[in-house]
Parts: structure tokens; C-alpha cells; sequence
């Protein structure tokens, strides 16, 4: 049941007409119920997981809070994060790891048939296992108390808006909202119409028509595109991760927004970063926090010598790539993500505690368009990585980028279809850019409001493709 | 009034100037219809096919798609085959396929009953497979009436958003043709779109190489043969010529000649070369009139063989 599916808006339609006739209590468990009625429409069997894991971690963590001894609260905290991390290792780096110590037995002259999983990976478990993780975590630093609750955690964890591929929610931010009656503010109808129908836009018009371009370019033998081709296939796949993920969270904002809940926003304008921290500070802004505060500051963060810093930043990166998939290309997308920080902070230290977005606009408008395209630039190449079936092909593809110019009519055309369907997006993303508001179309004149929607409305009818793509984020 | 409804009254107004242009929308791609071939040629269906309700039990349709929009030369057919009692009509809907087809022969011949005699369908790779796709929004908006909607549910569109996208097809022009305005306008927009859509659309559908493809079923098929035969009507099949070699599944022998049903193998032709073709698989003005006659003098031997009925 995909967001961009009639399914989903009946099963919605049915959801908010019974959950503002229900007292608060009963809100919570009907939002349960219909969150793992959602989780199970694409498969029965992993409603199983995700509730046996949510009763783990419910347990757990009032250990945690329970336990006076440090080395109690420890133990407890580690059998959440063996659960969590060995699910996660088993049912999607299993087969992974195996694969690598097979081939690297073979190089070393041993022949082995190992035994390797035959499971599909449920949807949504890197989401909901961090999120699980990120609750005893915080319940163990004392920052956060233990939820009594079943019902509040469950339903904190299943949310469905977020449920399957974010944002990945700080407890302290959302499992309180559940605790108490929502508090319905007025503004909440218009921004929810505002989110739900740039995410469809997002999806349906931006995505799935980039979708054919990029694999078009993808599935094909690297050695015999031109540098246009695969620079167009490259854009594709920029656009089209970027409108289906910011899509979705988009979507996910919205529908909570109308059931009283308030999401972050998941993506601000990402391709309008003048540097590789301002971008990781605009994309997929959840799971970059996450990854601060659980991974890069107790590695150390950047209170250490430099090199530790840097270490720390590559580190968590590459470990950020690989919660992507089982694979060495997000891997060495980590990598270059981690390399590219290390080495704008090597030599241009920021100014500590100075806000970046603040940072970028104190530039001049050229020099900052002039690092904005830049960074584009530089994010496109390491979207050649992350979708690159081999490092093989991210490299004839590379090598093709610079080598064979010749401007071809595929590279023509789907210029000009990259520009005809991105292009508006753009340049309204740019106006919100400037505003420095996220929600300022919707503070605009309603004829004006109108006329933006009535764009996206029409684009959507009229531009739908013939085959939808499922959302990308949910094999993470 | 309270800033809460105040608001809420303002997203109502935005929602009107919405509606307002989607519904002029509609408009627009209701006149745009008028120009479009596959409309033209449906909405005449009822006229086109008056002689056939006046004869009993004569004439010929013949039923495809672009293959046979392209392939056949109406003048070289009308010449060889059309008299007063035996009328001829030709209905290829683009992209249309077995599903669509069985559709069409309901709605405009068997319900306002004007049968042909003669059947003449012409298919390519996989039109007769199950696996073909069913364009839920086109079957909506043009092969059925509301009556369909179960048998369609039952049969062929299974999906729920499929679903909602086949009765949105009947009401609205713009769900309809879709793909024919996108088509239209990108095409108008972009030089060379369609070329370079064409051959990605061809790549695209491949079956990828890691995927295991199961073999294709023929439940559609049959259920066109036996709605056809319940008519009394005679049906011939005609697998179409293309630049390449392709099978015809030996499970589409065997049914057609369990219920005696003819195919006739055109796909190599006597004198049609890769020039008789604008791509790999549509042809050439001159293709068409080589293979028109070609095929007008098969279909006249099948009538002959069987003659008197």
C-alpha cells in the first residue's frame, strides 16, 4: 500500500474518519491497528517481526529505566542493540558478508558453498530498527523515560505515515505526542494539503518519469553511451531519488499533519547546498541526526586531534552507505561522502555553533550559485556510485563522462525532458530557498496558492506515467 | 467565524480554482480527442458499421492494432474483398491487444448485433498473451460499457487502483488518452521524442536477463475464440511480418486448431524487405499495399475453401 495508490487514500479516508471520532485513548489504538493493517498489506509475515521486536524493546527499556547499576542498564542496552543490529545483519548483510568471505577465500585459493538466506528483507526495517534502537539509547543516557505505555510505543514505532521509509523519528519528539491528546492547530488543514500534493507531485511527476531515463541509462552497456548519455541517466537518477524519498516524507508529513501529529521535514531543498555538510544538513535529515548523535558523536565526534575527526566523519559515512544496502557501491558512496566532508572541513574549518544555512547566505548570490552548482555536481557523482549496479560500471561510466562528448538525440531529448518536468520544481524550490520558510507557498494568496496546485494536479493527470515505480527508500 | 474555519474555508477556495482547472482541462482534452485516430475510428464504429446490421451474417472486420493500423491498405482491401454484401471494416486501436479486442467485438458488434462473417486478427510477438498488458484506463474509456465492469473486474483488471483507473477512463477524456496527450504534447515539445521514446519504451519492456520469465498463458485467447464462434462468425488469425524472426507459441497452434480456427503465417511476406518497414515492426505505406494483397488473396482462398457454408 504505496502512498501514491487509491489503496492508501481509501485506507486513509477510513482512518481520520474514525480517529477524530474517537477519544484520545482509543485514537491510539485504532492508529495501531491501522498501522500494522498497512505494514501487512505488503506481507502478513512481517508484521510478526516488527511486533515481536517493538515487545522487545518495550521490555527492555523499562529494564534500562528500572536498573540502578550502570553495568544493569548496559547489559540491557546491549541485548536492544545485538536484537536491532543482528536482525538487521542477518536479514540484510547476511547473505552480503558471506558473499565477500566466499571471494575472498577463492582469491586465497579455498573453494567453499556456503549456506546463504533465502528471505526477503520485510519493508521499512532499517527505519523502524533504528527508531527502536534510538529509544533504549536515549532511555540509557537518561535522556528520555521508559514508556509504561504498550500501546503509546507501539504505536510510536508503527506509525504509518513514517513507518516504512521515514523520517526516522526521535522518540523524545514523536512518542510524546502520542502520550498526550493532539493539539489541532489551524493552520494544520492547509499545510497538510500543501505537503500531501507537492509529495504526489514529487512522486508521480518527478520520480516516475525520471525513473525510465535513469534505468534506460543504467541498464545499458556502460561502453556504449556517450558522456551526455550517461550525464542525463546521472540527472535522472538525481531527480528521481530526490522526488520519490522527499516525496514520500513529504506525503508522510502531511497525512500525519491532518491526523494532529507534527513530522520534520525530512529534505530542504538539498540540491541548493553550497557545501557537502550544508547538503547532509538538507538530506535525509533524520537519518543524518541519527547518525550524529548515535554514531559520529560517541565515536568521538570532532572533539578529538583532527585526524580522529576525520576518521570519525569517513567512518560514519560508510557505515551511513551501508545502512543504504548490502552492497560495495553504498559503500564507496559512504566513502566519497565521508572523504568529500573530511576534506572541505581540512581546509575550510567552519566557525563553531554558526548556523549553515545563515553560513551559505552570507556569500554573494554568484559565489553561491557558483558552490551550489558545484555541490550538484559533486552529489551527481555520488548518485553514478549509489545506483551503479558495479564499481565496474561506475567507472567506464565515469571514464565516459570525460572522454566521449558527442552530443547524441537520446542525450537531447531527455535533456529536454529532464528540464521540462524538474525545471518548475526548481524554481519554486528556489523561491521557498529564499524565503527561508518551508511552508511559504502556503502564505501566499490563495488564487496564487490555487494556481500552483492546479499545476501540480494537472501534471499529475495529465503526466502520470504508464508504469509507477515503487517508492526506492523501501528496500533500505 | 474562528481562524480555524477561516483557514479552512481558504483551502476550500483553493481547492475550487483547482477543480475549475482540472475541469477546463477536461475540456481541452475532450476537444483534443476529436483529433486523435484511435477516437475517430471508435466513436464511427456504429456508423461505419450499419451495413453489417442490415446483411445478415456478411462482411469483414478486421481487428488489430498498430500493426494492422499501419499494415493494411483500406484501398487495396476494399478493392480485393468489399461488395454491397460484404462490407468491410478495419478497427486497430494502438497498442491494443487480445484483452482489448475481445472487448471491442462485444461491445460494437455482438451487443448491437452486427456480426461479421469473417473474423481477421492480426497479432504479432505477444499480443495473444495473458501477460499482455491491459491498459485499464484505455479498456474503460474505450472498449466497454458500465455493463463490462464486472466481467472486466473478474477477468482482467484485478488491481484496485486498476480498477478506479477504469472507470475513471469512462468518464474522463483526459484519464482516457493519457499516454496519447502525453505522447502528443512532449512529442510537439521535444524534437525527436518520439524516435528516442519508441526505442526506450522497446528496451525498457525487454524482460531483464536475471528475471525468470514464466511461460505465457492463453486463457484470453480462448475466451475471444469461443465469443467469436458463439457468433456463428468465422475468425482467421494472421501473425504479422516484422525485421525480426519471432515464434508463435505452439500453445496458440494447437488451441486455434482444436477449434478450427485458420492461421495464416504472413511474417515473411514475398517482397517485403527491412525497407517495407518505418521501424521493426510497422510498415511502410508500400509494405502495407504489398502485404494488403498478400493478405487479401489468403483471406479470399480461406473463404473459397470453405464456401458454400
Amino acid at each position: 500500500m504505496v502512498f501514491s495508490s487509491y489503496v492508501f487514500w481509501c485506507f486513509f479516508a477510513i482512518v481520520i474518519s474514525l480517529y477524530y471520532v474517537l477519544p484520545h485513548r482509543w485514537q491510539n489504538r485504532m492508529l495501531l491497528v491501522a498501522s500494522y493493517i498497512f505494514y501487512g498489506w505488503w506481507d502478513y509475515r512481517f508484521v510478526a517481526l516488527m511486533f515481536a521486536t517493538t515487545l522487545v524493546d518495550f521490555y527492555v527499556a523499562q529494564r534500562i529505566d528500572d536498573s540502578e547499576t550502570q553495568k544493569t542498564r548496559k547489559r540491557w542496552l546491549l541485548v536492544s542493540i545485538v536484537m536491532n543490529l543482528g536482525l538487521l545483519a542477518t536479514l540484510k548483510y547476511f547473505n552480503f558478508f558471506i558473499e565477500n568471505a566466499q571471494g575472498l577465500l577463492h582469491t586465497m585459493g579455498f573453494e567453499i558453498s556456503p549456506w546463504t538466506l533465502q528471505v526477503i528483507l520485510p519493508v521499512g526495517i532499517s527505519f523502524y530498527t533504528f527508531e527502536e534502537m534510538s529509544y533504549c539509547i536515549d532511555v540509557y543516557r537518561r535522556e528520555l523515560k521508559a514508556s509504561r505505555n504498550f500501546v503509546d510505543f507501539a504505536v510510536f514505532i508503527a506509525f504509518f505515515p513514517h513507518l516504512v521509509a521515514g523520517p526516522i523519528l526521535r522518540p523524545s519528539k514523536l512518542l510524546s505526542q502520542f502520550q498526550h491528546p493532539r493539539v489541532w492547530k489551524t493552520d494544520y488543514f492547509a499545510e497538510g494539503l500543501y505537503l500531501v500534493l507537492t509529495g504526489l507531485f514529487k512522486k508521480i511527476v518527478i520520480a516516475d518519469n525520471m525513473a525510465p531515463i535513469a534505468d534506460y541509462v543504467f541498464l545499458a552497456d556502460p561502453n556504449t553511451l556517450t558522456g551526455p548519455e550517461c550525464m542525463v541517466g546521472i540527472y535522472a537518477f538525481a531527480f528521481q531519488i530526490y522526488g520519490d524519498f522527499s516525496g514520500y516524507s513529504s506525503i508522510a508529513q502531511g497525512v500525519a499533519k491532518w491526523l494532529g501529529f507534527d513530522l520534520m521535514h525530512n529534505f530542504m531543498m538539498p540540491y541548493f547546498a553550497t557545501s557537502p555538510s550544508d547538503f547532509w544538513r538538507r538530506w535525509h535529515i533524520s537519518l543524518s541526526q541519527w547518525l550524529r548523535d548515535y554514531l559520529y558523536i560517541p565515536l568521538g565526534g570532532n572533539r578529538g586531534s583532527g585526524w580522529r575527526t576525520y576518521r570519525n566523519l569517513i567512518l560514519t559515512m560508510v557505515l551511513g552507505g551501508l545502512w543504504h544496502g548490502a552492497a560495495w557501491t553504498f559503500v564507496l558512496w559512504g566513502l566519497f561522502h565521508g572523504v568529500l566532508l573530511a576534506a572541505v572541513r581540512w581546509f575550510n574549518e567552519p566557525e563553531a555553533g554558526e548556523a549553515p544555512v545563515k553560513e551559505s547566505k552570507k556569500m554573494p548570490l554568484l559565489y553561491r550559485l557558483g558552490a551550489m552548482a558545484l555541490m550538484f555536481h559533486l552529489v551527481c557523482f555520488g548518485w553514478l556510485l549509489f545506483r551503479a549496479e558495479t564499481l565496474t560500471q561506475a567507472w567506464i561510466m565515469t571514464t565516459q563522462l570525460f572522454t566521449n562528448v558527442e552530443l547524441t538525440p537520446f542525450a537531447k531529448v531527455n535533456f529536454s525532458q529532464i528540464l521540462f518536468f524538474v525545471l518548475p520544481l526548481m524554481l519554486v524550490e528556489f523561491w521557498i530557498y529564499l524565503q527561508d520558510d518551508m511552508l511559504a507557498l502556503t502564505r501566499v494568496n490563495w488564487m496564487r496558492r490555487g494556481a500552483a496546485y492546479a499545476y501540480c494536479a494537472a501534471m499529475m493527470l495529465l503526466f502520470a506515467p504508464e508504469i509507477a515505480h515503487e517508492f526506492i527508500y523501501f528496500q533500505f | 467565524m474562528n481562524s480555524s474555519t477561516s483557514s479552512f474555508k481558504t483551502e476550500l477556495r483553493v481547492l475550487a480554482v483547482v477543480l475549475v482547472a482540472l475541469l477546463a482541462m477536461e475540456a481541452w482534452a475532450r476537444r483534443e480527442e476529436t483529433r486523435m485516430y484511435d477516437s475517430k475510428m471508435v466513436r464511427g464504429i456504429p456508423r461505419e458499421t450499419a451495413p453489417f446490421s442490415s446483411i445478415q451474417k456478411k462482411g469483414t472486420l478486421f481487428l488489430g492494432n498498430s500493426l494492422f493500423r499501419d499494415g493494411l491498405d483500406a484501398d487495396v482491401l476494399n478493392a480485393a474483398l468489399k461488395t454491397d454484401r460484404n462490407p468491410v471494416f478495419k478497427l486497430a486501436a494502438s497498442g491494443s491487444s487480445i484483452a482489448e479486442w475481445y472487448y471491442y467485438f462485444n461491445t460494437y458488434f455482438v451487443r448491437p448485433q452486427r456480426v461479421p462473417e469473417l473474423v481477421v486478427v492480426g497479432f504479432g510477438l505477444s499480443h495473444l498473451d495473458d501477460q499482455h498488458s491491459v491498459p485499464a484506463e484505455r479498456l474503460g474509456g474505450y472498449c466497454c460499457d458500465v455493463q463490462d465492469a464486472p466481467r472486466v473486474f473478474s477477468e482482467d483488471v484485478y488491481d484496485f487502483g486498476e480498477r478506479v483507473e477504469f472507470l475513471e477512463g469512462m468518464a474522463l477524456s483526459s484519464v482516457a488518452n493519457r499516454e496519447w496527450l502525453r505522447h502528443r504534447f512532449l512529442s510537439r515539445a521535444i524534437r525527436g521524442y518520439a524516435e528516442v521514446s519508441q526505442e526506450m519504451q522497446t528496451v525498457l519492456r525487454k524482460p531483464s536477463k536475471a528475471k525468470v520469465v514464466a511461460p505465457p498463458t492463453y486463457q484470453r485467447f480462448v475466451r475471444f475464440i469461443d465469443s467469436v464462434r458463439q457468433q456463428d462468425a468465422r475468425l482467421i488469425l494472421v501473425a504479422m511480418p516484422a525485421t525480426f524472426q519471432y515464434a508463435i507459441n505452439a500453445e496458440v497452434v494447437t488451441t486455434a486448431r482444436e477449434k478450427g480456427v485458420t492461421i495464416l503465417d504472413l511474417r515473411n511476406v514475398a517482397g517485403i524487405y527491412p525497407k517495407h518497414f518505418k521501424d521493426h515492426t510497422h510498415l511502410t505505406p508500400e509494405g502495407a499495399a504489398i502485404f494488403s494483397r498478400q493478405l487479401a488473396k489468403q483471406v479470399q482462398q480461406q473463404a473459397a475453401a470453405v464456401a458454400p457454408r
